[in-house]
């Protein structure tokens, strides 16, 4: 939790976030994820999601920790909330996260 | 059906054909080698396609017979129900009133009382090999196994629902989720997993390709087969694993074993709640006793389901062109062959060395294209040979004769036209056969022959025709019968002598069918007449062999193709007329020397052998004085070798054949027209015509047919 409470980035993830728009979004979220800074990124605004959206977003937190940065899901919207409930992400998600924590706090 | 829908309507008909056709194929084959995996497959693959594309047009009654018939040949494929001739000949019908639903669609008809009792007749025998499995799917899967290996089955009274998405599942329109969310909607996914593992960073992600995966636990007391729709669009891109409750420990193993990748299976299994921590530990524990078996299994359903992927791209290499649009190109191909023609000459006549020679490239370019262009259109005749399978089953039985069918040549390869046309004189030569070529069991077992008749489809190439035979091992032709029968029917006088070949010959003469063919055909409404005038009406000839006591052979011969030919140009006088090249066998010069007392001879002595020969110029009646010298062209036709006298030899030409006008239909020795590169016209001869009449004219039993032949080509 110290790491999160460090200055995290916001980045704003909007509208649709799927099959039709994943190439641009994964071009868009690579641009704004330059840098060494921990991220947030910021669900409330997506609209619709559906698996294509889903990976990306798993793939942006895959990059994140790859690069030892921390990227947090940060309130998601109905939508993002109904597709995580349904696969029952959100504990996998942030078991990752804390997972993540431990092993970099140890 | 709305208007928009037409099109791919259309490629749904023509796909649903040929995937009954491959149906049909699979289960006579399976008649002969039962329980191969691979057939099975390929019959369930068949039944599938049809019912999700009919499921995409809205086709429901298809979707609904369909779905019975796959159902059953989902038990037949996990080894539920054995494939016994019963059900065979049960699934081949079900392929019939597919077929019947599909040609209605085709037509644009509905169903009528008839086709839907029918419908219903086989829906309910269908599911009477379904009947077991409504009741219980999971103890029959549970059972069949266990009999065999004495394995435990493990506990959880839920279905395991194991998937791994193919890439392309999103592209092809699908989205995992939605198959999650409808699957929600059958039961209650009491615990999903998210196989996430896959997944790539950001960087290097094909955003459109599908990474994920699932272990679920789903509790549902639905029917096994609406579990398994709930895949239906994706089970061939995707590895899934559908276990029942209380399924056994083996089928867990052989998860397991498939999703090898995957590490933690076991832990996530045990989350899930699938199996308890006893069963993961006798999982690995009996694992090498039973090692064996599940090699066995894996065996034979693995490699089976690689070759089907494999015919699955070889498939997708195809394209689906429309036939007009080919023959627009052909058609085009053939005025560029005119067009370059005339290029050609007037290269030649300016007489400069370049541009000659780039014409001459040209000409050769040409020539390929022509090539590739025609083998578009070349298809393999095994397909229509692979119909007569069903044919030859259904009339042996229908008559109470054992049949063997053997077809070879199957990868002779023809054009499309001229197969499809093909398709009824052949079924009717092979009726014929079976009626009343092949003799009866008994009658051939006192001949000394096998119980079993042999029918044999042949297929090959000779000198730029096709040849088809049909041979049978029956009683042959009885050439007194047909003489007598000929004669009573004025179609001969009582006093001609014919060869063999002739006799043999006049049963497909108009009005020659005895009056037990007519009874024993009747409806079909076709006789040998109108088999000789179909092949004759593709430029092909027809004739019988047949030795009494032994059997027929009834040899069919057409062209490779209707459209252009590889020519040789011959002059005669001002004329120019092409032959077809493959048939050329050599040129030679007329010898001067012929006897003089027998100036009207019309053989020669070509090294030894006699070579009958027709003088085009007096077979056309051309005035022009003869040249000096003059040459003989032999070409061969069905063995029959045959000269022809001519002025001067003008080479190969590429000859792109234009069909004459009825009015020339009456005209002998003339096959076709073509346009020079001058824009001049030149006429392509019919060698098969000039052959046999050649041949005939050295006859002397024929002797006086000369005269009415030339008369009649004036």
């Amino acid at each position: 939790m110290n790491e999160s409470a460090r200055s995290s980035r916001d980045i704003t993830v909007s509208g649709e976030l799927t099959i039709y728009t994943a190439s641009e979004w994964r071009d868009r979220l690579i641009g704004e994820m330059a840098g060494t800074d921990d991220l947030r990124l910021q669900l409330a605004e997506v609209a619709e999601i559906d698996s294509a959206g889903l990976q990306l977003l798993l793939a942006a937190k895959r990059q994140a920790s790859g690069e030892g940065r921390q990227l947090e899901l940060a309130n998601p919207s109905a939508a993002v909330r109904g597709l995580f409930d349904l696969l029952r992400l959100d504990a996998q998600l942030t078991t990752d996260a804390l997972d993540q924590e431990s092993e970099s706090g140890q | 059906m709305s208007t928009e829908h037409d099109d791919p309507l259309q490629t749904f008909i023509a796909e649903s054909r040929e995937l009954l056709l491959q149906m049909e194929e699979a289960l006579l084959d399976m008649e002969s080698r039962p329980n191969d995996p691979e057939t099975i497959n390929a019959i369930f693959r068949a039944a599938h396609t049809i019912k999700g594309s009919a499921g995409l047009f809205g086709l429901d009654h298809i979707v609904a017979f369909t779905h019975v018939a796959e159902s059953v040949l989902d038990r037949v494929r996990n080894n539920e129900i054995a494939l016994d001739p019963g059900l065979g000949a049960l699934l081949l019908q079900a392929g019939d009133h597919l077929g019947q639903l599909i040609e209605l669609l085709a037509a644009q008809g509905s169903p009528d009382a008839t086709v839907k009792a029918g419908g219903q007749a086989l829906l309910e025998q269908l599911e009477a090999y379904l009947a077991t499995a409504h009741a219980s799917p999971a103890t029959v899967r549970a059972e069949v196994p266990a009999a065999h290996t004495g394995q435990c089955t493990v506990d959880s009274p839920r279905w395991h629902i194991s998937l791994r998405f193919g890439p392309d599942v999103l592209r092809h329109g699908m989205d995992p989720a939605s198959i999650l969310r409808y699957l929600a909607t059958l039961g209650e996914i009491s615990a999903i997993r998210s196989i996430t593992d896959a997944t790539p960073m950001l960087a290097e992600i094909d955003p459109e390709a599908c990474y994920l995966g699932f272990e679920i636990a789903f509790a549902s007391d639905r029917a096994a087969t609406d579990i398994d729709g709930a895949f239906e669009f994706i089970r061939d891109d995707c590895l899934i694993h559908l276990l029942a409750p209380h399924a056994p420990l083996d089928d867990y193993r052989r998860m397991l074993e498939a999703l090898d990748k995957d590490v933690g299976m076991r832990d996530i299994l045990l989350a899930l709640g699938s199996l308890s921590a006893a069963e993961v530990a006798a999982l690995d524990a009996e694992a090498p006793t039973s090692e064996a078996a599940v090699e066995a299994e894996a065996g034979g359903s693995e490699p089976a389901e690689n070759s089907a992927k494999e015919t699955r791209t070889a498939e997708n290499s195809l394209i689906r062109v429309d036939a007009g649009k080919l023959d627009q190109l052909i058609n085009l191909v053939g005025e560029l062959i005119i067009a370059g023609a005339g290029a050609s000459m007037v290269a030649r006549n300016s007489k400069l060395p370049a541009l000659i020679e780039a014409t001459t490239l040209v000409s050769r370019l040409v020539e390929d294209v022509r090539d590739s262009a025609l083998t578009l259109r070349m298809v393999q005749i095994g397909a229509t040979f692979n119909r007569f399978r069903r044919v030859v089953r259904d009339v042996a039985k229908e008559i109470g004769k054992d049949i063997a069918l053997d077809i070879r040549g199957g990868d002779t390869e023809l054009d499309k036209t001229v197969v499809e046309k093909i398709g009824d004189p052949l079924t009717h030569i092979v009726r014929n056969s079976m009626d009343h070529g092949i003799e009866p069991a008994e009658v051939r077992l006192a001949r000394g022959k096998p119980a079993t008749g042999q029918l044999r489809l042949n297929a090959f190439h000779e000198s730029g025709s096709i040849v088809i035979e049909v041979s049978d091992d029956g009683g042959g032709l009885n050439k007194e019968r047909i003489l007598r029968k000929a004669i009573e029917r004025g179609l001969i006088g009582e006093s001609q002598v014919l060869s063999d070949k002739e006799i043999f010959n006049l049963v497909f003469e108009p009005g020659f069918s005895t009056a037990e063919q007519v009874s024993k055909l009747s409806g079909r409404g076709v006789g040998m007449d109108v088999v000789k005038r179909n092949i004759m009406a593709l430029r092909g000839t027809v004739d019988i062999e047949s030795v009494e006591g032994v059997g027929t052979t009834v040899r069919i011969r057409l062209p490779l193709t209707l459209a252009i030919i590889d020519g040789f140009m011959v002059g005669v006088g001002n004329a120019a007329y092409v032959l077809p090249l493959d048939m050329v066998l050599e040129c030679i010069e007329l010898p001067n020397n012929l006897d003089p007392r027998h100036d009207s001879a019309n053989y020669l002595n070509l090294r030894g052998g006699v070579l009958p020969f027709i003088r085009l110029r007096e077979q056309f009646e051309i005035d022009a004085p003869p040249p000096v010298r003059e040459n003989i062209v032999v070409v061969q036709y069905a063995g029959q070798r045959a000269g022809l006298v001519v002025d001067r030899l003008m080479g190969e030409f590429q000859t792109v054949i234009k069909p004459l006008g009825k009015v020339f239909s009456q005209i002998r020795g003339i096959g076709g027209s073509t346009i020079l590169g001058s824009g001049e016209v030149a006429l392509i001869l019919d060698i098969p015509g000039l052959v046999r009449q050649v041949t005939r004219q050295s006859q002397p039993a024929a002797a006086g047919s000369t005269e009415t032949c030339t008369t009649g080509s004036t």
